[in-house]
């Protein structure tokens, strides 16, 4: 079934595609097909295929490819875009050690949202959450299905470095820091798990669509992730 | 026996670029590259080399450093005074330069960036495909900045160095003016700005903020101001992309941009400008003109005329 979104410009070297406006699994659903049907209908011209929580970018070289026909190719990606289940979902468990070195935020957000530190860290792991897509920096995964109750804003002031592995939450969203960068989501713990690897043939730890599920370890040599 | 080049003094900031990383975005790696791309495709022309062959950026305080055998090299970009072993040499001109000199490239004048080309091409491994250093990932090129004391491989050739040292006519070469112009198009957010929002946008000189870097150039001027703030839900972003921060204030992505953004981008400079948006250094004075898609695809074959002209063919260098 095609799917239906406005096709938008980015200057001359870049078309965007619109198919939502909310941060849930329904839309992210659409853009994983949408991602998948762009990569197909753009083949070679497409310089990078962009996918985020309700959208896909496409970058093509100005100098090749014209920005009519560009457009005009996303309108045939969103006519060929099948949604339906995926074939093949994997599961990935990671371990998080939430003791105080690592949850930089724990005491506060247990305050912000009247629950004890203990709560805090059993509604953070009870969902199973989705991956939406990875952006921001190299390997961070966005993820969908974070508890109604850990609905708090961003930091007022951002940190200037939060450390790799933290994993943190705010306004709605969820995710890994793979590695040191500032930032200004809530850190509630820390994983072990190396999220990016550029030297692997699979850099990324986490990809589009991938489920997983967060548990609570002692130790950061126990904060590992299993793929199954 | 295989050419190096020794680092003395890497300035500011000195990296090794290529053309950046394609089909990587979707991992959230930016593309990273050579910011001033047509400066660095010209370099490489100069030599012969592949047009993605890996050159060197520098910053605003330049570099120096030492061929450890006999080479040619090509600086082009910033407006920079140019030394070889002390005596002053043309920025924009094959080079030749014998092994143990010293090369110095000085403060920039005008401009930000040079780049320095060597024959056959900086050798790097490649990570994710490409020769880049992504400063703030930390990974490609020597895997950070370059440091005092770096060696530098460079690509073997079989061809023998150009005896000629040709150059890239004037007229081809950035003409610095100010305020600087960047050329914009319609970008995905533009109907969220209303008519007097475009117009301060496009009606003012803003300056160049000390805070710009590889990821961005940020601009300070009259900001705009709006209630329901410039925020969007995050989208994919490319370089050139206008943001609107939340302060109302434009940040023009470069090279090293993040891959996701969630500020609203009105307009998107053209691809044939991103080279100036490169070049623009803190309290430069910048303004934004609208043209058509026409104009935009005029003005990029009128600025990559230099890398068409006059030359023979490139070997291949790997």
């Amino acid at each position: 079934m095609s799917i239906a979104g406005d096709v938008l410009p980015v200057g001359d070297a870049a078309v965007l595609a619109v198919v939502g406006d909310a941060i849930d699994e329904g839309t992210a659903a659409r853009v994983w097909a949408l991602h998948a049907a762009a990569l197909q209908a753009f083949g070679s011209a497409a310089l990078d295929v962009v996918p985020a929580y309700a959208s896909v970018l496409v970058r093509f070289d100005p100098a090749a490819a014209q920005l009519a026909i560009a457009m005009a190719t996303m309108r045939g990606a969103l006519e060929q875009a099948t949604t339906g289940p995926p074939a093949i979902v994997r599961h990935i468990d990671i371990g998080v050690c939430f003791s105080n070195e690592y949850a930089l935020d724990l005491e506060d957000v247990a305050q912000k949202t009247e629950l004890a530190p203990l709560q805090v860290i059993e509604e953070f792991c009870r969902p199973i959450y989705r991956v939406a897509f990875l952006g921001f920096s190299a390997g961070f995964p966005y993820l969908l299905g974070l508890s109604d109750k850990l609905h708090l804003p961003r930091l007022p002031t951002p940190r200037v470095k939060v450390p790799a592995g933290s994993v943190a939450f705010a306004a709605g969203q969820c995710g890994i820091y793979p590695r040191n960068s500032p930032g200004g989501w809530r850190v509630l713990g820390k994983t072990g798990a190396t999220i990016f690897d550029p030297a692997k043939a699979e850099p990324a730890l986490l990809h589009p669509g991938d489920s997983v599920r967060f548990h609570a370890v002692d130790s950061l040599d126990q904060a590992t992730a299993v793929v199954r | 026996m295989s050419t190096s080049i020794e680092i003395i003094d890497p300035g500011l900031l000195s990296t090794v670029q290529d053309l950046g990383r394609q089909r990587v975005a979707a991992l959230g790696v930016s593309p990273s590259g050579a910011s001033d791309w047509l400066s660095a495709r010209c370099a490489n022309r100069l030599l012969g080399n592949t047009h993605n062959a890996a050159v060197v950026e520098t910053t605003m305080t330049g570099i120096r450093f030492t061929p450890r055998q006999t080479t040619m090299i090509a600086i082009t970009g910033a407006d920079a005074p140019v030394s070889v072993a002390g005596a002053q040499r043309p920025t924009w001109q094959a080079l030749r330069v014998r092994a143990g000199v010293e090369v110095k490239i000085g403060h920039a004048q005008r401009g930000v960036r040079c780049y320095v080309a060597f024959h056959g091409g900086i050798h790097v491994p490649l990570v994710l495909g490409s020769a880049s250093t992504d400063v703030t990932a930390g990974f490609g090129g020597a895997g950070r900045a370059l440091a005092m004391g770096d060696t530098l491989a460079l690509v073997q050739v079989e061809r023998e160095l150009p005896d000629d040292e040709r150059a890239i006519p004037a007229s081809a070469r950035p003409f610095w003016r100010q305020p600087a112009v960047l050329r914009v198009l319609p970008g995905p957010h533009i109907a969220r700005c209303a008519a007097h929002e475009i117009e301060t946008l496009c009606g003012q000189a803003y300056r160049v903020s000390t805070r710009s870097n590889r990821q961005g150039v940020r601009l300070e001027g009259h900001a705009l101001r709006n209630d329901a703030g410039f925020d969007v839900l995050s989208s994919g972003v490319c370089a050139g992309c206008v943001q609107l921060t939340s302060d109302g204030l434009p940040i023009v992505l470069l090279a090293e941009h993040h891959t996701t953004g969630g500020y609203a981008v009105p307009f998107v400079v053209i691809a044939a400008d991103i080279p100036d948006a490169a070049q623009l250094r803190p309290g430069d004075s910048v303004r934004f003109s609208r043209v058509t898609l026409a104009d935009a695809s005029a003005a990029l074959t009128e600025k990559t005329q230099a890398l068409r002209e006059d030359f023979d063919e490139p070997a291949a260098t790997r």
